[in-house]
């Protein structure tokens, strides 16, 4: 949760990307067996055309879509839960960041960055990604990107940073529910266009945003009444982002969380500095309550907003959010010729997404 | 995690490190999987193996004696049988429960259900 619809790179991360898809993967498990993820036909082309005996890193392989026979794939990602979930014959799995390769130098064939780079929250970050893809490339191997496009087929995003609704439940046309077909049934794609959320990205923590952060927390006690629904994107609050009000009394818009909370966090100057820093936080505390009872009122607190966002989940009656920063056209080319020692080879728009294959080349610098 | 993943993996990314390879193994649970056996495949899996890693991930598992201590001088002149060992050790070995452990820092990554764990933030809490 933040204030002003304004987020740090690095909570947008974990809580938008690694903390939900997690969650996701558990769900999935028990609700979409066997599950059936969408393959796109030119990343499959990718790998088999590689040759006999190459080594393919997948990074952020998720559920480990692509495998190969004759090519030994070795498949990262960040989220434990997905990977045991996706265990299969014919590729290796490992648990690993896309920013920190655990790979040597100049030592694989291919490598596929699908669908991952978009959930990156700065420019710095998203290039230090395709930089170790980079690193860990031999020259005259290739990468292949794909990243979801700004400019999509039947609409456009309000911004380029973003929360995605993902649905758990779909709406029943004619007492059938649709076939979910992200990209390709239009009506889904302009529905979660339109119900997508813009954050701003801010680069870090700083204690005058945090200060003002625990402001407008203060200021917003009054809406923070204890509630068992569930909080609802479409609400003024969220989706008058462009009303401009050109001061600093405009209303206080909140995103909703990655996944939705049910019950209220305690807002209190305690909780805010805690939030900040645990441990001065606890500290704090303990002038108070004792150490002990502290511990036990968290842990009460998170047992049961997890316990009914679990319940909610089942009944299927909730929304998650993902972050996603879309990429408008050219952008993605860019960056990766932005990187020292790869070229753009083709970029082309896939199904709204961009795609882009890229190719090591020999440069000067000689590393150790 | 099969041995030959073990043969590409380094610990370069973490703080101070600057080689981090080969990274050491320890081995407490592995499987011998029936992978099959191609002779071109495994000539050209051969060509981007760092012999010292392999001997490494050889000796984990008690199994140096399969290969030789130097590094045979051309792959395609070896037998089907000599490659097969070769095969056997990179691809038919699975860790399903060990280390990896950083040669420079001796951070340790767990292995677990086959599953090594390389996430930089668990590594350095």
């Amino acid at each position: 949760m933040s204030s002003n619809g304004s987020i740090t790179s690095e909570s947008v991360e974990q809580e938008y990307v690694h903390s939900i898809y997690s969650r996701l993967a558990t769900y999935q498990q028990k609700e979409h067996k066997p599950s059936s993820p969408r393959i796109w036909p030119r990343v499959r082309q990718f790998v088999d055309q590689q040759p006999i005996g190459s080594i393919i890193l997948d990074v952020g392989c998720g559920e480990a879509k692509y495998t190969s026979i004759k090519c030994h794939v070795i498949g990262f990602d960040t989220c434990a839960e997905v990977l045991s979930s996706s265990k299969k014959e014919n590729i290796d799995l490992c648990l690993a960041d896309a920013v920190n390769i655990p790979i040597r130098d100049g030592s694989v064939d291919a490598i596929l960055n699908v669908s991952v780079i978009h959930h990156l929250a700065t420019t710095a970050r998203r290039r230090q990604v395709l930089q170790e893809c980079s690193r860990c490339l031999r020259v005259g191997g290739q990468i292949m990107i794909y990243a979801w496009a700004f400019e999509q087929p039947n609409g456009k995003f309000a911004a380029q940073d973003i929360l995605v609704p993902w649905n758990m439940h779909e709406t029943a046309i004619g007492g059938r529910l649709p076939k979910i077909k992200f990209h390709l049934n239009t009506t889904k794609e302009q529905r979660v266009i339109a119900a997508s959320i813009p954050v701003n990205i801010s680069d870090g923590l700083s204690a005058k945003r945090w200060f003002s952060g625990v402001l407008s927390r203060v200021t917003s006690l009054t809406d923070q009444l204890p509630y068992f629904s569930k909080r609802c994107p479409s609400s003024p609050g969220y989706s008058n982002q462009s009303t401009p009000t050109g001061s600093v009394s405009s209303p206080i818009q909140k995103l909703p969380s990655a996944a939705p909370q049910f019950l209220p966090t305690t807002s209190s100057l305690l909780s805010g500095i805690k939030r900040w820093s645990p441990m001065l936080g606890r500290r704090l505390a303990t002038l108070i309550v004792p150490v002990e009872e502290q511990f036990a009122e968290e842990l009460s607190q998170i047992i049961m907003r997890e316990s009914i966002t679990e319940a909610m989940a089942t009944l299927r009656e909730v929304t998650f959010y993902r972050y996603y920063h879309v990429f408008k056209e050219g952008e993605l080319a860019d960056l990766t010729d932005s990187v020292d020692s790869l070229k753009v080879v083709s970029n082309s728009l896939e199904h709204g997404n961009w795609c882009v294959i890229a190719e090591k080349i020999a440069t000067n610098i000689i590393r150790p | 995690m099969k041995l030959f993943v073990h043969n590409f993996m380094s610990s370069r990314f973490l703080k101070n490190v600057t080689v981090g390879y080969p990274l050491e193994l320890t081995v407490k649970q592995f499987v011998e999987k029936d992978i099959e056996f191609d002779r071109e495949n495994m000539i050209v899996m051969l060509d981007k193996i760092q012999y010292e890693a392999l001997l490494v991930a050889a000796a984990a598992v008690n199994q140096s004696d399969r290969i030789p201590a130097e590094k045979p001088p051309k792959w395609d002149e070896l037998s089907d049988d000599q490659l097969k060992q070769f095969h056997h050790l990179l691809m038919n070995i699975d860790v399903v429960d060990g280390e990896l452990i950083c040669p420079e820092t001796k951070t340790v990554f767990p292995i677990k259900d086959g599953i090594p764990n390389m996430l930089k933030v668990d590594a350095e809490k």
